[in-house]
């Protein structure tokens, strides 16, 4: 088992053969160590169906959150290939230049990068259901080199059809197979697969290609002569039987680009014009450095050693030819129509070859660029749409990339909901959900808020953090094996040993519950096994209702105050919801404000937000009859609210008549008196509105006083809610730095000792840990220290009464033991050695730490 | 419309008010996260220490007066802790302290190091502060304000800074490093603070302790890192004494002396240690279980805790295939872990082509329900070869997959800087602290103390041994330069031996006949690297021995006594 040696970092266990355990560790249940055995086992399943249910919930909303913006985005890729041809058909000068142009979809997912795998794992699912199967998923951490960038690519691509997939692990390994990947190989793999697909009619064609593709794939030696025998054969086929060469446009057009990857070379010698595709592959950008050259070099490379091919397929050799010979020639426009609608009706079965780029911006900027002019080089005859994922906004890809690689894509913007939008359900369906037994209490519910909010906006980190709660709720509380779903509870309260019954009785909440009974009813609840189960049973279930219209209210809450100006109670519900949960809310000073504001509100305010309220309510109603009641008496109020305006004509008649009365007065003190005296009136006297507004408040308060009280006011609150947030937090948020300082100034408060304690952190005595004095007399120094000087202070405070500054030799253990102290401030990090000056090491911290 | 504005009367909302209500919005606060006041100060960050020349052996002599023996009862208490008892004006107890606090530096064996420098300046200037606030104290009879609000006595020692300054001598601006107040009432009051940090918080589980009194409880942070600037905004000199280690008989130890010293020396606190080790201990089955749900588990706080996790291996992994890495081990690389966990727990044997494959066909193996749990243990995530971006996103891959679980330990005091936010959520941590308070034995021996002999008998023996193989002439030539650069040692500005000089010498002892005789031999001794030529401003091409002083004078010591011998 010894794991220190001079030679070697890691030293491997394998478990031994002999000693199997009897299952697979999927269980953690021998871990739990409180409680005994069945209250454990209870607790610990309960714990798993918990987080089953949990988890099913959240596997749903990650579909549905996402659900708009993934719909337009299976739009856009479906419809990708076909605008693009439609494009075509309308414009046709266009059209040549917009082939080369990728459609990009930009997927912007806000910052919270933890949660960007679900949402593309999520649309993966999704494309591969109805879209296509040939998905690429490409991270920036795959992605250093092009070379692996691309074979990642293509082997995703490749490797979704399973036929491909056999035949390649069948007949070469995955080192043949990793050197021929490049585009030539996909694009006659994506041939045969269309092909296949299509079922397509022209049989030579298909025996072309496939011949094609045996020929690349088998004769691997020979790539080099592939691709320019291609490049040869596709002309003269075109020049052969013209009508085939119009049928399938894209072959013509390919092969002259093929060749464009090393121009000049196709110059020099036409043999060797492609000598071999993966070279090319490798630096396209310097092919493309100058695309207008290489388009018409290459094309001279095609036209020099064969003098049969027609100027048609030279037009659609290259569009930049295309373009200038529009003016010389008549007949071109022609003919690229008739090829265009020809293969309008195969392009539609072409399936996208869809490319998920992850985290664009922390891909290599050249690896980027490479890639996606490789990919617009291919692109006619492979059907590309690129999706980035784009944490920050789309001008970041715009400003990564040049403008010769930004001329090659067609993006589009598409915009992920915001976090806070997840969030939010997940909270709804969730944390206030009636089906899972176990609730989150106040401090822990804030303390997920605060990092969600503060820290990184992820929601994978907050239900993380739910989960934590929840295993610590099963783990440490002895009465979670009541925490149990709805309907198990009755045998499950049956089932409950003496013990724990005793274990539920201890619980403070139940003890006051039984305090406030009657004396008659205690002593039954004390010692009767089945008054107590009963009750236990009823007030359980007491509880599930009341959480249900708890947070029917906090919604209520927050459909009344989200509107006020600067919203005192907050704008979202999982702000009511956090101060509900712990605190009384009418005793709050956030919810009086409000009430202020509210009891000044128009009635063209308080109509719409008590029709919202009593929307709200009527779902609810069936469950509970104090929301029931509620609603009841909301609706007559607001019935009452929309026949106002008669009354209110009244009331401004009256107040204008004591006004009138009050002007007659002439001694100033009087009127003084009788201003005093209306102003009073009107107070008591307000207009039938006011009345019925502050009615509308009262009524609502009441319910919020009588049913919003805090979670720890309910009995056995303890068994379903987790109310501790400090366990959590030392969990969630580590704090390394601040524990090795106070280690290091306060040893004590981790020693526990009798010698050590300070009565002030800057003081030193002699006992303290050697590292410990090593690091406040460090602390007293500038960026360098005197080694010298360290050594003498140190052995000062160690041993007081030891005096060696005169001698020239000096305890040697105390010099080991310093020593070794700072080269522990070393390896923490504290100090390290400099040249500056001989001696002396500089200090990597300021200030008191 | 008359009701209404009446009926706003009656709440009274002065205009003013209103006005203020509008401009501060209210926001959502993280009081669970940073506690009820987000801005309380701390120590950790806090810039409580003012950096004076002599601090270090002023507190070191501090302590030995309180614990030292009474042996220096005649020295007059040196001023620390004594304020004049009476308030006086502003400017008298400044002039006092030049006077009167000549720091009688009362213990010999400081006396060595003090006798160069009288009484620092910034010693004489943290004592006028003291008494400047004492009166200020008195004068602003708002005492309790004071204390609460630091910025408060920073600002009225600001004020009286400069018109002290101005009479200062001249000398002494160069060396203004500014001090803030430091008052003794601060210390306490964040000692106060941190201890009870965390009022609200029982542990809720009760462990029986060996005699340990109560749980340790959680440590609060709060940083302030505005204080970088000021500590590091005006770039005076650094002031530091000249000693050098070489005063020391034994400047020294060798790594063996060391480490069989410090295994005679009885550790302190062993009872404690052993208590506190002890209750992490209580943890394991919580560590169990947070690995087993898919969590990692990060360890963290002082000393080493390499047993610990030792301890933990033996007791829970003995039945799980699991790798232990050492991170502190200076030639670790990623493809070793890797390696080890294909080839000696997967069995596979093949090779990959890149790490990105290895980590594939990893996630393949144990991405499948019916793979086993591998356990990886890893002292020191944030040792010198694991803080790369490399390995650890390839680490975050490791632990973001099903069955592998990570324990890991961290240690240096900027080690979560290595995680970024992505990368900490494909750990899926938690965090424990298990300070131990052991030393780090094993994780330092790889280190490059400056304390422990190491390149300065490497070099000497090496010069020693390339010496020997030269001709008479060539070591005559190599003593003429080392014995000039000896004379030369305490020129702080001497720059070499320029090489027409050299020649001279060279010539005079009839060392060489020509300069490219000389050339060949020096480029000779370039080859060992046990000369060093730089061009000066002149051009002139300068001769220097890369060695200490003191290694160079043992070794001509040594020369000569061999001559003599």
């Amino acid at each position: 088992m010894a794991t220190v040696s001079v030679s070697k970092g890691v030293f491997s266990f394998k478990r031994s053969k002999a000693n199997k355990r009897k299952e697979a560790a999927s269980t953690t249940l021998d871990y739990w160590t409180e409680c005994d055995e069945d209250t454990r086992d209870r607790s610990y399943k309960n714990y798993v169906k918990c987080w089953q249910m949990v988890t099913n919930i959240l596997h749903d909303l990650q579909s549905s959150v996402h659900a708009k913006v993934f719909e337009d985005l299976v739009h856009f890729i479906k419809n990708a290939r076909k605008n693009c041809s439609i494009k075509a058909s309308e414009n046709h000068i266009e059209s040549m230049q917009g082939q080369n142009d990728i459609p990009t979809a930009c997927l912007v997912t806000g910052v919270n990068m933890p949660d960007h795998e679900a949402i593309f794992e999520s649309l993966v699912r999704l494309l591969a259901d109805g879209v296509t199967p040939h998905i690429a998923q490409l991270h920036s951490r795959d992605c250093n080199t092009l070379r692996s960038a691309m074979h990642k690519m293509i082997t995703q691509l490749m490797g979704q059809n399973d036929l491909v997939d056999l035949d390649d692990e069948v007949m070469i390994g995955p080192s043949i197979k990793r050197r021929q990947i490049n585009m030539t190989v996909l694009t006659s793999w994506y041939k045969e697969c269309t092909d296949v697909l299509t079922q397509e009619k022209n049989s030579s064609k298909l025996r072309g290609s496939t011949q094609k593709a045996t020929i690349l794939c088998n004769d691997e030696t020979c790539k080099a002569v592939t691709s320019p025998r291609k490049a040869v054969a596709s002309p003269r086929k075109a020049v052969a039987s013209p009508h085939k060469a119009v049928a399938s446009p894209r072959k013509a057009v390919a092969s002259p680009r093929k060749t464009v990857a090393s121009p000049r070379k196709a110059v020099a010698s036409p043999h060797k014009a492609v000598t071999s595709q993966f070279k090319a592959v490798a630096s396209p950008l310097k092919a493309m450095a100058s695309p207008h050259k290489a388009m018409s070099s290459s094309l001279m490379a095609i036209a020099s050693p064969h003098k049969t091919v027609g100027s048609s397929c030279k037009e659609m050799g290259s569009p930049s030819i295309a373009m200038k010979s529009f003016s010389n020639n008549g007949s071109p426009q022609k003919k690229i129509k008739l090829s265009k609608e020809t293969s309008l009706p195969t392009e539609d079965d072409h399936q996208p070859l869809v490319v998920i780029l992850e985290d664009v911006e922390s891909f290599p900027m050249n690896v980027l660029h490479d890639l996606i002019l490789i990919c617009s080089e291919h692109h006619c005859d492979l059907p590309f749409v690129f999706v980035f994922g784009v944490a920050t906004t789309p001008a970041a890809v715009h400003r990564s990339l040049s403008q010769n690689v930004s001329a090659c894509i067609a993006m589009e913007t598409f915009q992920a909901e915001p976090s806070t939008h997840f969030l939010n359900h997940v909270i709804e369906k969730v944390v206030m959900s009636d089906e899972v037994p176990f609730h989150i209490g106040g401090r822990p519910f804030k303390l997920l808020l605060d990092i969600f909010l503060y820290n990184d906006l992820s929601v994978k980190n907050f239900i993380k953090g739910l989960k934590l709660c929840m295993m610590q709720h099963f783990m440490n509380n002895s009465s979670a094996f009541l925490c149990c779903p709805a309907p198990e509870r009755a045998s499950v309260v049956r089932a409950m040993t003496p013990a724990q019954l005793d274990i539920i009785r201890k619980l403070p909440s139940f003890r006051s519950y039984v305090e406030s009974c009657p004396p008659k009813e205690q002593a039954a609840l004390l010692l009767e096994e089945k008054v107590c189960k009963a009750t236990i049973r009823r007030l359980l279930n007491k509880l599930d209702c009341w959480y249900d219209c708890f947070c029917c209210l906090v919604k209520v809450v927050h459909a009344l105050t989200s509107s006020l100006p600067q919203a005192p109670l907050g704008r979202q519900v999982r702000e009511v919801l956090t101060t509900c949960l712990s605190h009384e809310l009418v005793e709050t000073e956030e919810f009086k404000e409000a009430d202020k504001m509210l009891r000044l509100m128009a009635r063209e305010e308080l109509l719409p937000i008590v029709t919202n309220i009593i929307g709200i309510l009527i779902e609810w109603v069936e469950k509970d009859e104090n929301l029931l009641h509620l609603h009841d008496e909301l609706s007559l109020m607001l019935g009452r609210l929309n026949s106002l305006d008669q009354l209110d004509q009244v009331n401004d008649n009256s107040i204008t008549e004591e006004m009138q009365i009050s002007i007659q007065s002439s001694d100033r003190f009087h009127l003084k008196e009788k201003l005093l005296e209306i102003a009073k009136k009107k107070y008591k006297k307000p207009n039938a509105y006011e009345s019925l507004r502050s009615e509308v408040l009262q009524l609502l308060i009441n319910a919020f006083e009588q049913l919003l009280k805090p979670v720890n006011k309910q009995p056995l609150h303890e068994v379903l809610f987790f109310d501790s947030s400090s366990m959590v937090k030392r969990h969630l948020v580590g704090m390394p730095r601040a524990a090795l300082t106070t280690a290091l100034s306060n040893p004590h408060h981790y020693l526990q000792c009798e010698c050590c304690q300070l009565e002030d952190l800057s003081s030193v005595v002699p006992t303290l840990p050697d590292v410990s004095v090593a690091y406040k007399l460090h602390l007293e120094c500038g960026r360098l220290i005197n080694l010298y000087d360290w050594l003498q202070a140190f052995i000062s405070v160690t041993e007081p009464e030891e005096d060696t500054s005169s001698k020239r030799t000096i305890d040697q253990k105390l010099q080991a033991r310093f020593a070794q102290a700072v080269s522990e401030l070393q390896f923490l990090g504290f100090v390290k050695p400099t040249r500056r000056k001989t001696d002396h090491v500089a200090r990597l911290t300021w200030g008191g730490c | 419309m008359g009701s209404r504005t009446s009926a706003g009367d009656t709440i009274e909302l002065p205009p003013l008010q209103e006005m203020d209500e509008e401009v501060v919005d209210i926001f959502y606060k993280p009081t669970e996260l940073l506690g009820e006041s987000p801005l309380k100060g701390s120590s950790v960050f806090g810039f409580c220490t003012p950096k004076k020349k002599w601090g270090m052996l002023e507190k070191a002599e501090s302590v030995k007066k309180k614990y030292g023996s009474p042996s220096t009862p005649k020295t007059p208490k040196s001023s620390l802790k004594q304020y004049p008892s009476t308030p006086t004006t502003p400017k008298r107890p400044s002039t006092d302290s030049k006077s009167g606090f000549t720091t009688p530096r009362s213990t010999r064996r400081l006396s060595g190091v003090v006798q160069e420098v009288r009484t620092p300046y910034s010693f004489r200037k943290k004592v006028k502060q003291r008494i400047n606030k004492i009166v200020f104290k008195e004068d602003s009879s708002s005492s309790d304000e004071e204390d609460d609000d630091d910025d408060d006595d920073d600002s009225s020692y600001s004020l009286s800074e400069p018109e002290d300054e101005s009479k200062e001598n001249i000398d002494f601006q160069e060396e203004c490093i500014k001090t803030p107040g430091k008052t003794p009432k601060r210390t306490p009051l964040k000692h106060s603070k941190i201890l009870s940090g965390t009022p609200g918080k029982k542990p809720t589980r009760v462990l029986e302790k060996g005699g340990r009194g109560r749980k340790i409880k959680d440590v609060e942070m709060v940083g302030k890192a505005d204080d970088y600037f000021t500590s590091n905004g005006d770039t005076g000199k650094v002031v530091t004494s000249d000693h050098t280690l070489s005063r020391l008989e034994t400047p020294r130890l060798s790594p063996e002396a060391l480490q069989s010293i410090l295994s005679s020396v009885a550790t302190s606190h062993q009872r404690e240690r052993e208590a506190l080790l002890e209750e992490h201990m209580h943890m394991f089955p919580r560590w169990m279980t947070f690995l087993c749900e898919g969590f990692s588990v990060f360890l963290y706080g002082l000393g080493s805790k390499k047993q610990l996790i030792s301890k933990f291996q033996q007791e829970y992994l003995a039945q799980f295939d699991h790798i232990v890495v050492n991170g502190f081990f200076p030639s670790l690389t990623l493809k070793n872990l890797l390696n080890n966990i294909t080839e000696d727990i997967i069995d596979h044997t093949g090779s990959f082509h890149s790490i990105q494959e290895q980590l594939e066909f990893i996630q393949g193996f144990y991405t499948k329900s019916s793979a086993e749990s591998l356990f990886i243990i890893i002292h020191n995530l944030d040792g010198p070869m694991l803080r790369g971006e490399k390995s650890q996103s390839a680490i975050a891959h490791l632990a973001s997959i099903p069955h592998v679980h990570i324990l890991a330990s961290i240690d240096h005091i900027n080690a979560p800087l290595i995680f970024d936010s992505s990368r900490m959520s494909h750990y899926n941590a938690l965090w424990c602290d298990a300070t131990t308070l052991a030393p780090y034995s094993e994780e330092t021996s790889f280190e490059n103390s400056l304390l422990v002999q190491q390149s300065g008998s490497l070099a000497l023996s090496s010069l020693i041994h390339v010496f020997r193989s030269l001709t008479p002439n060539a070591k005559g030539i190599f003593l003429l330069l080392a014995q000039h650069q000896l004379d030369q040692k305490d020129n702080s500005n001497y720059i070499g031996l320029s090489f027409n000089d050299m020649y001279q010498r060279c010539r005079e002892l009839f060392l060489v006949n020509s300069d490219l005789t000389l050339r060949a031999q020096l480029t000779e001794f370039r080859d060992h690297k046990l000369i060093r030529s730089k061009k000066g401003l002149d051009g002139i091409e300068n001769l220097v021995i890369p060695l200490d002083s003191n290694i160079l004078h043992d070794f001509i010591n040594q020369q000569e006594s061999d001559k003599l011998s």
